[in-house]
């Protein structure tokens, strides 16, 4: 274990995984951090992510590339897929406490006013008040800048039901924003 | 095209996600729409202070683990399941090695019954194919 732990990736496929992260890591780091909203959850599943990713590299498992890399679709894909496997697994442990609860949101919002603005740390409160559905689709479209289609291969679900997540979303975090003091001038 | 139709595709809309016929019925509402333009500017000013807001900086420790291919906490983390097998195999180890400790000698088995007895009676009937054993009693 302990040589593991230090062994560089040293494969054929070892450009390529540098590449790939250097591609990718800041926002799936964004999307898991703000999905989960726990930073240290999130760099768990961030550093799972990148080395499922890299056995799938090195093994050549992945069929669509693009310019040998996998498609942005699949590497959210795998974030995703990781997300969900820790919420199954979890629960299952009854310590999954994260359902979208204020006191959750406001738990954290002391030590993030310190050191972020409050409009992160206000937009933050108002995600958390989303449900994880929307949440994802919400961040996959708006902030990461995905199209409804490959948010719909991502997720699992039809086009028509991201538009109207985004939709919901846009106007449920409007409504909680300006409630909060945020309103768009 | 009406206001109330052009505020409910807005989103989309901005997102770049409607289809060639529904953009060209917003463009001309828009561009007589002096409202329905001051959404479109709200509407892109929001998503772009949201997006802003959202941005987060990679922590650099974590590039430069999953880079080098350290495994990460999660994996190093306390397994419980692998923590019970191997207390369930410590104390198999424990009770093999202490158990001779224990054994004693108990000499020979006694005698099943203290006094003779005699077997009086055993009633035997047969029910479709099967025999039934009733015994009759000890004394």
């Amino acid at each position: 274990m302990a040589l593991q732990a230090i062994r560089p990736h040293h494969d054929d496929r070892s450009d390529d995984f540098a590449r790939l992260v250097e591609r990718d890591l800041d926002r799936v780091w964004r999307f898991l951090r703000s999905l989960l909203r726990d930073p240290d959850l999130a760099r768990d599943l961030c550093h799972d992510t990148f080395l499922r990713l890299h056995e799938s590299l090195r093994r050549d498992e992945i069929r669509q590339l693009d310019d040998g890399l996998p498609r942005a679709a699949y590497v959210f894909a795998a974030a995703r897929n990781a997300a969900a496997s820790h919420g199954r697994r979890a629960r299952r442990q009854a310590t999954f406490g994260l359902d979208a609860s204020d006191d959750i949101a406001d738990a954290g919002r002391t030590d993030l006013a310190l050191v972020r603005g409050e409009l992160r740390t206000d937009l933050d409160t108002a995600l958390a008040r989303l449900d994880e559905d929307h949440r994802a689709v919400f961040l996959l479209s708006e902030i990461e800048g995905l199209r409804y289609e490959e948010i719909a291969e991502i997720l699992e679900i039809p086009a028509g039901t991201v538009a109207s997540r985004k939709h919901h979303a846009v106007q449920r975090l409007r409504r909680d924003m300006e409630r909060m003091g945020h309103a768009v001038s | 095209m009406q206001c109330h139709e052009f505020e409910t595709a807005l989103v989309a809309w901005v997102d770049g996600e409607l289809s060639a016929d529904a953009t060209r019925a917003y463009e001309v509402h828009a561009a007589s729409c002096g409202a329905c333009r001051a959404l479109i500017a709200a509407r892109r000013h929001e998503r772009d202070r949201w997006r802003e807001a959202l941005r987060d900086e990679t922590p650099t420790d974590l590039r430069r683990e999953i880079l080098v291919g350290r495994p990460s906490r999660a994996t190093l983390r306390f397994h419980p399941r692998a923590w019970v097998w191997a207390a369930a195999a410590a104390v198999v180890v424990v009770v093999m090695l202490i158990a001779p400790w224990f054994v004693v000698d108990r000499g020979a088995p006694a005698e099943p019954f203290s006094r003779p007895c005699t077997l009086i009676a055993v009633d035997v009937e047969e029910d479709e194919g099967r025999t039934l054993v009733l015994p009759g009693g000890l004394i």
